[in-house]
């Protein structure tokens, strides 16, 4: 794709006063940048990583998670209990997602509406959007031949207990179902921002400057007056000394959860102490289990089957169960232990399938989640605390997932926890529940992130109201993940999309 | 934001005042066994080199057709790695690297005055868990994060691919 350039390698500079200065290029900024461009806004979108298109996915996974993910690759919680994947290049997530595409359940909608008292996030009012999303994205169900052996485990073995599963929605056109969505698409079947509302976006004249990180705001007077910005070098992250000065007529921050957050707290606008909490992650569980014949994990499009069974738990927190890719590396950080144990497990790679389960978090009363705050250097830290509803959730999913792995035929069901259980039978199940959960003692991981900024009507509980504008700062919106007052029940692209678009609508008229 | 956050991942976690204090003592690292040969580094002391080096041989330690993590040079990869974080993580792998191989925390934690490298290999397996089955939740982490980056890189190396049965990734026609 031409016209993205480049603020460390370019002698040119952004234009200085755009009317709408976007921070973050991924599912939120994008789809911002083509609407609001086509609307006849002047649109300046700064992206801190990298830009790299297909050519340059060499599918491998150290050059994956070093150039296409935050912190190269080894952005964790502070006490490392959990991994945090989430993406860092132009098309931001969008260029590593796994694909899966939901629109957000109206429980989800009804929820914020009753409890955070957001207003007009309504199934009707997003319908239109998300119809138009889905055309240019070619978001379909796809059909069984996108599901490999390793979904097919959770299709075979939800169907066997009588359990709810379906094939998703995904956003690709001529997949090759490669399986390697996670480190690039080497072929644009993947319809990522990068590849659609991006080049929309450039072809009715916004800017897009990749290496440019915003640094932080100015704000006077109830306004952001100035935005700074600094080049960072595309082979070490690290700022070349330029720094530049931009001062737009209105400032969308679309950094994503964590990022979006911790820019504001850098710039000091946290007047009631919500920046950074109320931080979701929808916490992935996982177990992994060894089957008699192949699985090849690491072949096939990922994600291809969900179920929903245990979504709603009265009183307990809910989970959702999909299917990851397995390659090297992952597998390696997945299972749990070292040494020669560790080792001839990883032998076993071709019969290994993995499933996820990622806890529904934000939903119960009193469910905080984690919170963002800023390390040394300004760079952000995440806490995330094991809460009793959440271990209670990864054993029951535990116990879930196991239960297909076995229906659907496996030799032996392994847990992540860091002295593995390993379980043959029914009988076994229990032992997950004397098994301690915490960091350190379990790997976890998340790759959805959420929150941090919450949308909500009372300034003292949250950041951005029902138009993504900020409580406090007139010229000043956030648009994407970060302004979710819970987590999702289901992948979050589809709804970050449906948002930006919706959230045009509220920018254009500011 | 105070020092004393930049310090906390391990120092805190650490409880008890005698810990911290020998956390404080100039470094036991004096007492490292270096390899015999050390390459060129952007981010780790010789010392702390050694630290990681040993570590990863206990993690990975090869054998039946696979390489140990020395022969690949995980920890001079892990050097490059960590050149390039951020300086708030550069300072937490540089008090984990210090407080994993000083004698007088390994004496008081679990009553062994020799700091890592220098013990046997089966020792070494020993201390190992020790600091993964710990009870302190940030030595837990110390093990996990050592653990992660000495995995990662060793599994993204395509000639670990044969022993894992990972014929690698499609040629794609572009």
């Amino acid at each position: 794709m031409t016209g993205v350039r480049s603020l460390a390698g370019d002698s040119a500079r952004p234009s200085p006063k755009p009317d709408v200065l976007i921070a973050g290029s991924g599912s939120g900024g994008a789809v911002l940048a083509a609407r609001l461009a086509a609307g006849g806004a002047r649109v300046l979108l700064l992206e801190e990583g990298g830009h790299y298109t297909k050519d340059d996915f060499t599918l491998r996974e150290d050059w994956a998670f070093t150039h296409l993910y935050q912190d190269r690759g080894n952005r964790a919680t502070a006490d490392l209990g959990f991994v945090i994947l989430q993406g860092r290049s132009i098309g931001g997530g969008t260029t590593v997602n796994w694909t899966t595409s939901f629109r957000t359940p109206d429980r989800i909608l009804e929820h914020w509406a009753k409890v955070h008292g957001v207003e007009g996030l309504t199934a009707a009012r997003l319908g239109p959007h998300w119809d138009a999303i889905e055309e240019r994205l070619g978001i379909h169900q796809v059909g069984l031949d996108h599901v490999n052996r390793n979904n097919g485990v959770l299709y075979e073995g939800a169907a066997k207990l009588g359990w709810q599963r379906e094939v998703t929605h995904r956003n690709v056109r001529g997949c090759m179902k490669s399986g390697y969505c996670g480190m690039g698409c080497p072929i644009d079947a993947k319809q990522s921002m990068m590849i659609t509302f991006i080049p929309d976006a450039i072809e009715r004249g916004a800017e897009v400057w990749a290496n440019a990180r915003v640094q932080s705001l100015e704000v006077a007077g109830g306004r952001v007056r100035r935005v700074k910005v600094r080049a960072l070098d595309p082979n070490t992250d690290r700022p070349t000394g330029l720094e530049v000065e931009i001062e737009p007529r209105i400032c969308v921050l679309s950094c994503g959860a964590i990022n979006s957050p911790a820019l504001l707290l850098r710039s000091g606008l946290d007047p009631n102490g919500r920046l950074g909490r109320r931080t979701f992650i929808h916490p992935v569980s996982s177990t992994l289990a060894i089957f008699p014949d192949e699985v090849r994990p690491f072949y096939g499009p990922p994600q291809s089957v969900a179920s929903h069974q245990f979504a709603v738990r009265e009183g307990r927190m809910g989970f959702f169960l999909e299917v990851p890719p397995l390659h090297p590396m992952l597998a390696a950080l997945a299972l749990t232990g070292y040494g020669a144990r560790h080792r001839e497990v990883m032998a076993q790679l071709p019969n290994l399938q993995a499933l996820i389960a990622l806890s529904i978090d934000g939903l119960l009363p009193g469910d905080e989640g984690g919170r963002v705050s800023l390390k040394a250097g300004g760079g952000p830290k995440v806490d995330y605390p094991y809460s009793e509803p959440l271990r209670d959730s990864f054993r029951e999913s535990m116990k879930a997932m196991a239960r297909i792995q076995l229906a659907a035929g496996a030799n032996a069901v392994m847990t992540l926890h860091s002295d593995s259980i390993v379980i043959k039978r029914e009988a076994d199940l229990a032992l997950i529940d004397q098994a301690p959960l915490g960091p350190g003692l379990n790997a976890a991981f998340t790759a959805h992130q959420m929150g941090g900024c919450a949308m909500g009507a009372d300034p003292k509980q949250s950041v951005v109201r029902s138009d993504f504008r900020h409580h406090h700062v007139d010229n000043l919106f956030v648009v994407d993940g970060s302004v979710l007052p819970t987590s999702l029940g289901v992948n979050p692209q589809e709804t970050i999309f449906g948002l930006a678009s919706f959230a045009a609508g509220f920018i254009l008229k500011a | 934001m105070s020092s004393q956050t930049r310090r906390g991942f391990l120092v805190r976690g650490l409880a008890g005042a005698a810990v911290i204090a020998a956390g404080a003592v100039p470094l036991g690292l004096r007492k490292t066994r270096l390899p015999a040969v050390v390459p060129t580094l952007s981010f780790f002391s010789a010392a702390e080199y050694a630290v990681f080096r040993a570590v990863a041989d206990q993690l990975l330690p090869g054998g039946a057709g696979w390489p140990p993590a020395s022969s690949l040079d995980v920890a001079a990869r892990a050097d490059a790695l960590f050149a390039l974080a951020d300086e708030a993580t550069q300072a937490d792998v540089r008090q984990l690297l210090g407080l994993f191989d000083n004698a007088l925390v390994a004496l008081l934690l679990d009553g062994r005055p020799t700091p890592f490298t220098a013990l046997a290999p089966a020792e070494q397996g020993r201390a190992l868990d020790a600091w993964r089955t710990s009870r302190l939740v940030l030595r837990r982490s110390g093990f996990s994060a050592l653990r992660n980056v000495a995995m990662a890189i060793y599994y993204a190396d395509p000639s670990t691919w044969e022993g894992v049965g990972y014929p690698g990734p499609p040629e794609i026609v572009r």
